[in-house]
């Protein structure tokens, strides 16, 4: 075997690998191969020598930022601008949550309201004037002025199977439920549902869903499907879908009760099929007591299949550590302390997660996350 | 955060095509070190390696949903970021691109970088002898070097290396093999150097120990 032949066996032979007897025997009978040979080892751990090389400082955040911005334009709001036809829906079990000052963060279940996108996505104060601490977004129709009581909060609900069944019945129940001038009509067209909870001093919240609307008229029907399928829909394990900042404090006693409920959509994940709604979204709404300049809250929502993996998402997500108080589930009201981080990077990462950015609603004062393509 | 750090890549992966994006945040940062390692010894040019690596990770976000958990995330985004590199190289121009297309096996001379290893990022590359190594690196093909820099590099097996550059096993290994000699003989002066070193050094304990000289 010629040692040009020979040198084709440098890598196996090197290796232990198996080579042809005949190179073998070459290899171990030729001076100049053998030489070679150790330069051809030598050469490889000369490689291997050679040290990771660092990213550059910020790199990640710049990746980051080129990805948020993909994911501005393919997020479901994001699309949802783009498609003006596309009503706004929400995922089943959401969950709120409102960072603040003082690294607490609450979270709670809420209702999810639908709107449609042709209102338009900027927020206004609602007309009726809401008082402070009382974010909304007027399209919701969410019962006015009721800032409930924790104590009020719908009856404990221990477990989050429990909390679960709560949701999708109230997610399921049915129009006949449905009370209250809140309701949908103002919600508009869109054919999705909405399942306002009520806040209503009086309300005991485990019922305040009302659902519904109806599927109305509009330009899209396909993309509207009815509410009753989508309880059972699959929902994303989760998503995120609102941030606003409230002008209410927050306190424990702040965060009003919540119904459960919601009406679900599925999550069609980035890349849904044209025409289908996406993802949730929803307006939050937040009852505060009040206080004195409050710092800034910023409320986030996301759903999940059940009130646990949400929550399980927003403190992975947010490296926020989250402990349940005994029977938290009941008004969901969590009691989370930042351990690594600030409120303003929780806030930063929850709000990169979903792809949007929040913008401040001059005449409401409300910090509104909707924020998409042109 | 403690649950961010323990989460698999393939868990991270799940969490990011649903649109976490803290989730893709955690597998860039935890890939970027070897993604930018990669891309930077594949072009010899830290920021063509920043722009490679960048490109990739966004394009992977992009195709989440494309991913098949046959392959673990790592190889896959390699994949990527390989595709990356060599676009980089064709848009590079000059005689890289021909080679690139080709899929020739001879060596070819890419585009020396202005200045490999130096520079404010070049404390990366300390000391002579990996300077020397990493030039010689990126005089090597294209093809050549992707698979050194997989093979002795990132130590990647002969399967993933098949995923990540798309070559059929047979082709790897012998290509590997070119690889290694063309590297042997860019590196020949060096290795001579470190050959005659070796001797002097032995030689120095020799004279020291007033003994006799061995030859390795």
């Amino acid at each position: 075997m010629t040692c040009e032949k020979a040198q084709e066996y440098f890598l196996a032979h090197s290796r232990g690998e198996p080579v042809p007897a005949e190179a073998a025997e070459h290899l171990r009978t030729c001076p100049a191969c053998a030489d070679a040979l150790r330069e051809f080892v030598a050469a490889g751990e000369l490689l291997g020598s050679l040290g990771p090389v660092p990213a550059r400082e910020g790199f990640a955040d710049g990746v980051m930022a080129a990805v948020r911005a993909e994911a501005r334009d393919r997020s479901p709001l994001g699309r949802l601008m783009s498609h003006p036809s596309l009503g706004l829906l929400a995922a089943a079990a959401s969950v709120l949550v409102i960072v603040g000052a003082g690294g607490l963060m609450w979270l709670r279940a809420n209702a999810v309201l639908h709107r449609d996108a042709t209102s338009g996505l900027a927020m206004s104060a609602p007309a009726g004037g809401v008082t402070p601490g009382e974010g909304m977004y007027p399209e919701a129709a969410v019962a006015p002025g009721s800032l409930t009581a924790q104590d009020e909060a719908p009856a404990a609900v221990e477990e989050t199977a429990s909390l679960e069944a709560t949701l999708s019945e109230a997610a399921t129940a049915d129009p006949t439920e449905q009370s209250g001038p809140p309701s949908t009509a103002a919600m508009g067209r869109s054919g999705r549902a909405a399942t306002p909870e009520s806040r209503g001093d009086a309300t005991p919240p485990s019922h305040v869903t009302r659902s519904a609307p109806p599927p109305a008229s509009d330009k899209s029907p396909a993309a509207a499907p009815p509410i009753a399928t989508e309880p059972s829909a699959p929902v994303g394990p989760f998503d995120t879908v609102v941030m606003e900042e409230a002008p209410g404090p927050l306190g424990p006693s702040a965060s009003g009760a919540q119904g459960p409920t919601m009406g679900g959509g599925g999550y069609g994940g980035f890349g849904g099929a044209e025409g289908q709604t996406m993802g949730p979204m929803a307006p939050a709404e937040e009852g505060y007591t009040e206080a004195a300049e409050p710092p800034p809250t910023y409320t986030f929502r996301f759903a999940g299949d059940t009130l646990d993996e949400a929550l399980e998402r927003v403190a992975d997500v947010s490296g926020v550590g989250i402990e349940l108080e005994a029977g938290a589930y009941a008004q969901v009201r969590i009691h989370a302390t930042l351990e690594d981080v600030t409120v303003d990077e929780a806030v930063e990462r929850l709000s990169g997660m979903a792809g949007l950015r929040y913008a401040e609603s001059a005449d409401s004062g409300y910090v509104i996350m909707a924020e998409g393509p042109e | 955060m403690a649950m961010r750090k323990e989460a698999s890549d393939a868990e991270l992966v799940r969490l990011s095509r649903n649109g976490d994006l803290a989730a893709f945040d955690a597998l860039v940062r935890r890939h970027e070190t070897r993604a930018i390692s990669l891309a930077y010894r594949m072009l010899g040019d830290l920021d063509a390696a920043h722009d490679a690596a960048q490109e990739a990770f966004v394009a992977a976000w992009r195709s989440l949903g494309k991913f098949q958990e046959q392959s673990t995330f790592s190889t896959w985004l390699y994949r990527i970021l390989h595709n990356a590199c060599l676009d980089s190289l064709r848009r590079r121009g000059r005689r890289g691109e021909v080679s690139l297309d080709e899929g020739n096996d001879e060596e070819r001379a890419i585009p020396e970088p202005a200045d490999p290893g130096l520079g404010p990022d070049g404390e990366a590359e300390r000391g002579e002898t990996r300077d020397l190594v990493h030039r010689a690196l990126v005089r090597l093909s294209p093809h050549h070097r992707e698979l050194l820099i997989l093979f002795d590099i990132e130590g990647m097996s002969y399967e993933e290396i098949c995923k990540v550059v798309g070559l059929p096993m047979g082709t790897v290994k012998s290509r590997l093999n070119r690889a290694r000699h063309a590297l042997r003989h860019q590196l020949a002066p060096l290795l001579e150097q470190q050959r005659v070193n070796r001797g002097h050094r032995d030689a120095g304990e020799s004279d020291a120990g007033r003994g006799t000289r061995h030859d390795m």
